[in-house]
């Protein structure tokens, strides 16, 4: 039987995100062989990868749709691009906002962002919180549900696009 | 004989269809950076049915969204790449010579704004919507040099400290029905 898949998406950016990392990597489940982990790294550095699961600098956007799909829980930067995605797809999703004061962006825009986040499927981790432990039961549960992909675009800026574009 | 097509003229013989030419569709020139940029980029064209050519600095996008890919090194850490981009963007306007130009941020369009305003292409800006309370560094260069037609921004706080910039709203929505959560939490 598959074992429910736990997504980490760090984006692509250069800049170093190792206090995502010592947050997975301190949580029981990723020394448990019960899960899977694929973590999307870009350029930060997986010092020991997780017992089961596979560790990737960059995947393409359909590959990073159908682990998505896939996934029973995601955690993610809180980039515009993993956002987009993880609603897409209506995910149960931790996002931890990369700060400047550790040196994981130049500036907090990251913050700004989640601090604009409403939604019930989405739980913010806020540089100061700390980073729950995750909760096998509901991943195995949240395994069992398929989440089928919803148009999140919001048709009235695209008009607007298409509009400007032409005239 | 009127309504018959006389065999030993191909050319009257082929359907109309095929002897017109059909028109041609207008093309749009999309720099965006990979990551968030584009993402914005796919939201914000959704309507457009013009040719699509992006210009990006990773081809990690298998997206049929696009007529072609054209990858350009990133500016991140070295500013005079722009200059190679720049002229790389010079051999892509004479090219393509496309109709209009979009970007959704990220600095590798600035070059490509210096070559829209040279050969008058008509270029359509919008500000990204991971900048909630100012411009982006990029946007603030578009906007103080006058570098695009159209500035448009996802935030109206940000919108409403410039005169050249409109509102147009987020590209995509962040909320869900279920949620009793408050919309803002105070940082």
């Amino acid at each position: 039987m598959e074992k429910p898949l736990i997504l980490v998406t760090m984006g692509t950016n250069d800049y170093p995100f190792t206090r995502l990392y010592n947050c997975i990597a301190a949580d029981p489940l990723y020394s448990s062989s019960e899960v899977e982990w694929f973590i999307q790294c870009g350029s930060c550095d997986v010092a020991m990868p997780p017992l089961n699961g596979t560790v990737s600098e960059l995947v393409s956007r359909r590959q990073m749709d159908e682990l998505i799909q896939r996934a029973a829980l995601v955690i993610s930067h809180c980039g515009i691009g993993s956002l987009n995605q993880v609603l897409q797809f209506q995910k149960r999703t931790m996002l931890v906002p990369r700060v400047e004061r550790f040196g994981e962006f130049s500036d907090d825009h990251q913050l700004q962002i989640a601090n604009e986040i409403n939604n019930s499927r989405l739980l913010v981790v806020f540089p100061d919180d700390p980073f729950p432990a995750l909760d096998l039961l509901q991943i195995k549960s949240d395994a069992m549900i398929t989440c089928e992909r919803v148009d999140i675009v919001n048709y009235d800026v695209a008009e607007i696009v298409k509009r400007k574009l032409a005239s | 004989m009127p309504g018959v097509t006389s065999l030993s003229d191909p050319v009257r013989a082929l359907p109309l269809n095929i002897r017109s030419s059909p028109a041609k569709r207008d093309v749009v020139l999309v720099v965006s950076s990979a990551g968030g940029h584009l993402n914005e980029a796919l939201c914000a064209l959704s309507l457009v049915e013009a040719d699509l050519h992006l210009v990006c600095n990773k081809n990690m996008l298998d997206n049929a969204r696009f007529r072609k890919i054209h990858t350009v090194r990133d500016t991140q850490y070295n500013p005079s790449i722009h200059a190679l981009n720049f002229l790389y963007g010079i051999w892509l306007f004479l090219t393509i010579r496309p109709n209009a130009m979009f970007s959704a941020g990220g600095p590798i369009c600035l070059p490509f704004a210096l070559l829209a305003k040279a050969t008058r292409t008509k270029f359509v800006y919008l500000d990204t919507m991971a900048r909630v309370s100012s411009l982006s560094n990029t946007g603030r260069i578009i906007e103080k040099y006058g570098l695009c037609d159209v500035f448009l921004c996802q935030w109206k706080s940000i919108a409403e400290q410039y005169d050249s910039i409109e509102y147009c709203g987020t590209v995509f929505s962040m909320s869900d029905q279920k949620s009793d959560q408050p919309a803002s939490r105070a940082a």
